[in-house]
């Protein structure tokens, strides 16, 4: 990358990436695994599920931000998968269909859990805070993750954490490429501003 | 924290998503000013990359189809937004109804004069006041009452040439809606009338004091006429005009010198009077 000369400055080089960050060579794998399974081979869905399991774990963790919910939600989200198999068109990479799938699964379970958890009791809420790992490796993202909605969790994760490219990123949430761009910038900055501030230990 | 502008934010944004350490010194000497700022965003971006949860392969569960995973949820608010929006549009136009019905008043009639109600004159409209529901209550304008004019008193326009008297005492009832009587020993000439802007009971008197008769209303609406005569008075000479029509002349007497005509001569009582004679 070579910086730009300082007069042509750009209005909005929001987001960068390049729309094809992620060239997955598994695509032609992913849609033989499908056809198997369609076909009646219940072992081609174990190995999808073997291929994609942490991706989706970490988007349903990112969104989530519950180990355990995460867990489950993975569950979930494969589950909907296996029974609505027959209804992926083929026309996108099944890597999307599957994070698009995952992102609302796991954005509707925050929403769930976020009214589910105004109403716990407060020795309950102790036990919760005090897991015997901590969840997050790094608390100050943690923290600023925690301010965030789901929806922009769910755009963070899928650009640092599976490393989406812009355009599987619109797929996956079902707008166009200019929608996610700019829902990504605000998403980002929302980080940026909640990551600083907290402070540093 | 400074602020910083937004094509310098936007280009540590993009070094930090893709910038190569040549890139990244060429951004501090030429922003030596943002250059914490880019390093501040280098490590949180660093930070949150790693992030990451990483389950261990071994840690991975094995995939257990779930029961019961519904695939979408019932969601209550919208059964609960439609019941709420019927509910406030039923109650909306409920309010509306009623209000619009409490609005319309019917104001009474006010109290007729009593020379109206004896001359039958209907009562004035009566004003209705209409409130649309969302405009000011608009009051239509109050009719002015209407006055009814009787037929007799209304002005006519009556020219007629070369008739009879009783003819034309009988076109001037025609015209007036009421009946005549004619009062035997009445004489006939042939007259011409011609009146414009005038009633009937007008005619009548004027004819009245032409040819020597009284009408008199009964009150019934029909006019009795008594002819007057004085035999003091020489009658009034018809003097055929070159139209064939008979005029009374100045000596009172006419061709066939029979009536004697004292034309502003009347019965000392005459009765009352037609009320419309209170108009001249």
């Amino acid at each position: 990358m070579t910086l730009p000369e300082p007069k042509t400055s750009e209005n909005v080089p929001v987001v960068s990436a390049t729309l094809d960050r992620t060239k997955s060579p598994s695509f032609d794998e992913d849609i033989l695994l499908v056809d198997r399974f369609l076909a009646g081979d219940q072992s081609a869905f174990e190995q999808l599920y073997a291929r994609y399991h942490d991706k989706v774990f970490a988007i349903s963790r990112g969104v989530l931000l519950d180990q355990e919910e995460a867990a489950d939600a993975v569950q979930e989200i494969f589950t909907l998968v296996l029974r609505n198999l027959a209804r992926f068109d083929k026309r996108s990479r099944f890597s999307t269909w599957l994070f698009r799938v995952a992102v609302n699964r796991s954005i509707q379970q925050a929403r769930r859990a976020r009214f589910k958890y105004k109403h716990v009791e407060l020795t309950e809420a102790n036990d919760r805070v005090q897991p015997e790992e901590p969840e997050y490796a790094d608390p100050k993202v943690h923290a600023a993750m925690v301010k965030l909605s789901p929806n922009d969790r769910a755009l963070l994760v899928l650009f640092y954490w599976d490393e989406l490219s812009l355009n599987e990123i619109a797929e996956s949430l079902a707008c166009n490429v200019n929608a996610a761009k700019t829902r990504l910038y605000r998403a980002r900055e929302r980080f940026r501003s909640f990551y600083e501030e907290v402070p540093d230990e | 924290m400074k602020r910083v502008p937004r094509e310098i934010e936007g280009l540590i944004w993009r070094l930090t998503e893709e910038g190569t350490p040549a890139a990244l010194d060429q951004f501090r000497a030429r922003y030596p000013d943002y250059s914490d700022i880019l390093d501040q965003r280098l490590d949180m971006v660093k930070r949150l990359k790693k992030s990451v949860p990483a389950p261990k392969p071994e840690a991975r569960p094995r995939f257990r189809p779930q029961p019961r995973v519904v695939e979408r949820e019932f969601r209550w608010s919208l059964p609960v937004v439609v019941l709420a929006f019927a509910a406030i549009s039923v109650a909306a136009y409920t309010a509306i109804t009623a209000k619009s019905a409490a609005v319309k008043v019917e104001q009474k009639p006010p109290q007729a004069a009593p020379k109206q109600l004896a001359q039958g004159f209907p009562p004035p409209a009566e004003p209705v006041v209409t409130k649309q529901p969302d405009q000011p209550i608009k009051e239509s304008p109050t009719p002015e009452p209407v006055t009814e004019i009787p037929a007799y008193l209304q002005p006519q326009t009556l020219a007629i040439r070369g008739a009879k008297l009783s003819s034309v005492l009988q076109a001037v009832a025609g015209q007036g809606k009421f009946g005549i009587t004619i009062g035997p020993g009445m004489a006939d000439p042939t007259i011409s009338v011609d009146y414009q802007g005038v009633n009937s009971i007008q005619i009548l008197e004027d004819l009245g004091r032409q040819y020597a008769f009284t009408p008199f209303d009964q009150g019934d609406g029909s006019v009795v006429i008594i002819p007057a005569r004085d035999p003091n008075v020489k009658v009034p000479t018809e003097k055929v005009n070159e139209n064939g029509e008979t005029k009374p002349s100045a000596s009172g007497t006419t061709e066939d010198g029979s009536v004697t005509i004292q034309p502003h001569k009347v019965p000392a009582n005459p009765g009352v009077p037609i009320k419309s004679g209170e108009n001249r």
